[in-house]
């Protein structure tokens, strides 16, 4: 039995510490999704609360997992996605994205600063993406989901999926111009 | 050579998770017990118990406890001693009385939710039989609570919280045929904290601070976080009935907001939302604004402070 199995056996029988020990590992990529979808720490709060609270319930249900860690991601990412789609209409893509905010300050060797700054330029440009390309870019790269999940988790045929995916590459690729991107990988699509 | 998803990868391992999501998860198991246990005690006055068929064999069960409740009550009638009996019943009356008054006012808290209000022109507001609704015709920018012989009136300026116009009943008054002040207090604070919750996920959320109370000294220097404005907290006093916070804004610059365009919201660490003033604030001098919120029974060591921008007052005023 592994040990993500072995907590949420300890979740079931009545032990509440299990639980924060079960999910801590993966709530720093959880809260990354949600932020990189919905571009706001409060709506990524929210949406990481939310889906920590259905995952509790879920295990107390007795719902059994394949693997908790995909399904948890999963879900994170249904839960930034409805939020998404419920204030689509509302909010206005003015939002201030303060990316200096969300890395750690800590002193550190030029080159890790150097380093830490062309991610952090990438990370300004996805988030510049719009949204439709920018969740694709998420999903396809960062959670490695396959074209067929992404296109169920989405609404949108395969073949779609991988258009958009291949203009959400060039709209990244024209936002960040440099040799650092190489934009291709063996047996990617398109 | 470092492929495309690597160079995502890691940009996006760059967000770094707040702490408090961490704290959050620890408890998670909590928070769904409570919930589970507050769901429960919703559920169980109006269970409806399915109902059975009167067939012969369940007549006969049904009539067969009745004769044994009876039995056991004539019993204890002629056991216990007759002069207890009054007292007894004057007890139960009075248990009766007080519960049944206790139900009401959980039915009124109950009622107070958005729902109750239609727009911000009607100013419609129901919360129970004894609700007397009347239309606002004049604007009232600060709340007053009177007291005539019978009832209260509570005016009370809706603030624009989150610039649409869309999502907030604005300016409303109505009259509540309510004896008990605490209670009506109470209850609109119930109101007003339905209404304006999700408002604070506004575009100035990150106008933030956190203020140690227990261990508070006044004058010390705590700047907003990430906002413009130099504001700094005066004093915290937790009373009984009510907490007081004192901010003084010391300069404000072109892209600040005076504090008197602002309402207040105290969180735990946990993101948990503690209070909201439940009135503009008051300015003393000096720039020094008052936010009143309404009874904390509990008062963390460490409170997260935030602030919204609301309309400009002095303009909605005119």
């Amino acid at each position: 039995m592994d040990h993500t199995q072995e907590l949420i056996i300890r979740c079931r029988s009545g032990d509440k510490q299990a639980f924060g020990q079960l999910v801590s590992p993966f709530i720093q990529k959880a809260y990354a999704i949600a932020y990189s979808i919905l571009k706001s720490k409060e709506s990524a709060e929210d949406s990481v609360q939310n889906s920590l609270l259905e995952s509790y319930k879920n295990i107390m249900a007795g719902k059994e997992f394949r693997s908790f860690q995909n399904w948890f991601f999963s879900l994170v990412t249904s839960r930034s996605l409805d939020i998404i789609r419920r204030y689509s209409k509302e909010r206005t893509n003015t939002e201030f994205v303060d990316t200096t905010d969300l890395i750690d300050q800590t002193p550190q060797p030029l080159e890790v600063i150097i380093e830490k700054e062309e991610k952090l330029g990438l990370l300004e440009k996805i988030l510049e993406l719009p949204d439709t390309y920018r969740i694709l870019i998420i999903l396809y790269y960062y959670q490695d989901l396959s074209i067929r999940e992404i296109s169920l988790l989405v609404n949108l045929t395969e073949g779609a999926v991988k258009t958009k995916l291949f203009r959400a590459r060039n709209k990244l690729h024209s936002l960040y111009k440099s040799n650092v991107l190489p934009f291709k990988k063996v047996g990617e699509v398109n | 050579m470092k492929s495309t998803k690597d160079f995502i990868q890691s940009s996006l391992n760059e967000i770094k998770a707040p702490d408090s999501l961490y704290e959050f998860a620890n408890n998670v198991p909590y928070m769904v017990e409570i919930e589970e246990i507050k769901s429960l005690s919703k559920q169980v006055p109006s269970l409806n118990f399915p109902v059975k068929k009167l067939t012969n064999h369940n007549f006969i069960k049904l009539a067969s406890s009745a004769i044994a409740v009876l039995a056991l009550i004539i019993s204890s009638s002629v056991l216990l001693p007759m002069t207890n009996h009054n007292g007894v019943k004057n007890a139960a009356i009075n248990e009766d009385q007080k519960i049944k008054k206790e139900n009401n006012i959980d039915k009124q808290n109950l009622k107070i939710s958005s729902y109750d209000f239609s727009d911000s022109t009607k100013n419609s507001l129901s919360l129970h039989k004894g609700t007397q609704v009347k239309n606002a015709s004049t604007f009232q920018l600060q709340p007053q609570l009177t007291q005539d012989s019978k009832e209260q009136r509570f005016s009370k300026s809706f603030r624009d919280l989150d610039g649409t116009l869309d999502n907030l009943p604005r300016d409303m008054n109505f009259s509540i045929n309510n004896p008990d002040i605490k209670l009506l207090q109470n209850n609109l604070y119930g109101l007003f904290r339905n209404q304006v919750e999700w408002s604070f996920l506004g575009p100035n959320e990150n106008r933030s601070l956190i203020a140690e109370t227990k261990t508070f000294k006044p004058n010390k220097q705590i700047r907003w976080v990430n906002g413009h404005d130099i504001v700094t907290i005066e004093e915290i006093n937790h009373k009984a009935d009510h907490t007081v916070l004192v901010l003084l804004q010391k300069a404000s610059g072109k892209e600040s907001v005076s504090l008197l365009n602002t309402k207040i919201a105290l969180f735990d660490l946990k993101g948990n939302m503690i209070s909201q003033d439940y009135e503009p604030p008051t300015l003393t001098g000096n720039g020094r604004f008052i936010f009143s919120f309404p009874e904390i029974k509990n008062l963390p060591d460490r409170i997260l402070i935030r602030i919204v921008q609301t309309e400009d007052s002095s303009k909605k005023a005119k």
